[in-house]
């Protein structure tokens, strides 16, 4: 099975497994010029995601390592998640009564998600949990786990 | 009531985000600072931020959230010690149904509790992609409405609830409205502007194109 990590915390790495480390990858940002749906369909601007679409879209699963950055995903992340956009078409349906772009592939990965659990609250907790869900389902992807877990405290 | 307002869109002011943030500022007598996130270092904004007792932050919405350059800022804000700043967000959203903002509109209200922000709302308002591409007169009732909520603003230091109601509508989309976009001659219609702009920039034939795999 073809997996991918993306992680900002924790060491894992498989050999096998393409590797995409957000403590070292900067991201840059969506400039909101819509060039990846009507003059390069499917291509952002930049380039620095390049690999990561490739190996995002043929993966069968895509485990991410997260912290929690301000009572949610960090701005990183977030630019991560912006420039996925060129990944579905602009066209809009209604099938599921609600808004969802299109999907430009045939088909996407399944996600599993592991964040430090730093929340000040359960309230943040659920909003963070909530946010993730919904992201991935408009990402036509299945997410089949999110899992929180107390950062360890090395002595 | 001394009020900054951000623009916290990539485009900075040639988006719909400075559209929306005109239309307010037009029901106003004096005209409030913009700042742009785009252009300045989150950390000198959110300095810069401390000299203000209101900040109205102005977006677009990126995938159900603030655009990433937006968390760069919320990252670099400290919790309020003794006084308590006035927080309130206005987002515009292209979806139709304004249900979709509501993981950020929820998100919001929990980041001013956790910086002990006195929070002012969230104003949302879908069906917007299009302020910057169409002739203006498709937007005029949106246009009023943003004015009326500067209009309001000035008087109260707050938003009117009422137009905040209003700017809400759809909040989701009924099934009446589901099964008219998804009846093929609405659905045609929805592509008529995509696919126009797709043949002026000469791509219509890779509109669904998979150059990743």
């Amino acid at each position: 099975m073809k997996t991918m990590i993306v992680r900002e915390y924790n060491t894992v790495s498989l050999s096998d497994s393409y590797l995409l480390d957000l403590n070292a990858y900067p991201i840059k940002g969506c400039c909101g010029c819509w060039t990846c749906w009507w003059k390069t369909p499917g291509r952002c601007i930049h380039h620095d995601l390049d690999c990561f679409y490739h190996h995002y879209i043929t993966a069968e699963k895509v485990t991410f390592y997260l912290t929690v950055s301000q009572g949610f995903i960090s701005a990183n992340l977030k630019t991560l998640f912006d420039r996925m956009i060129p990944l579905f078409l602009p066209y809009t349906n209604y099938g599921s009564g609600e808004s969802m772009h299109d999907p430009r592939y045939e088909r996407y990965p399944d996600i599993e998600i592991f964040y430090q659990d730093t929340f000040l609250n359960t309230t943040e907790k659920q909003i963070f949990e909530a946010y993730l869900q919904r992201t991935f389902y408009q990402f036509h992807s299945k997410t089949n786990s999110i899992t929180g877990k107390m950062p360890e405290v090395r002595s | 009531m001394k009020t900054l307002i951000l623009n916290g869109s990539p485009r900075a002011d040639c988006g719909n985000t400075q559209l929306f943030i005109d239309h307010f500022q037009s029901g106003l007598t004096t005209p409030l600072p913009v700042r742009y996130l785009l252009r300045e270092k989150p950390a000198t904004l959110a300095l810069a931020m401390n000299e203000y007792d209101t900040i109205l932050l102005v977006m677009p919405l990126y995938i159900h959230a603030m655009p990433g350059l937006v968390m760069k800022l919320f990252e670099e804000l400290k919790p309020q010690s003794g006084h308590h700043p006035k927080i309130g967000f206005i987002v515009q959203a292209g979806f139709i149904e304004s249900a979709t903002a509501r993981y950020l509109e929820n998100y919001l209200t929990a980041l001013a509790y956790r910086l002990h922000f006195s929070y002012l709302g969230t104003v949302i308002k879908g069906d917007a992609a299009a302020c910057s591409i169409l002739p203006h007169f498709f937007f005029g009732r949106l246009f009023k409405q943003l004015k009326a909520l500067g209009v309001a603003y000035e008087k109260t230091g707050s938003f009117d609830p009422l137009l905040v109601k209003k700017l809400g509508k759809p909040v989701c989309l009924s099934k009446y409205q589901v099964r008219l976009l998804e009846s093929r001659l609405v659905n045609r219609l929805n592509q008529i502007g995509w696919n126009w702009i797709l043949k002026r920039n000469g791509c219509f034939k890779n509109r669904y194109d998979q150059p990743f795999l």
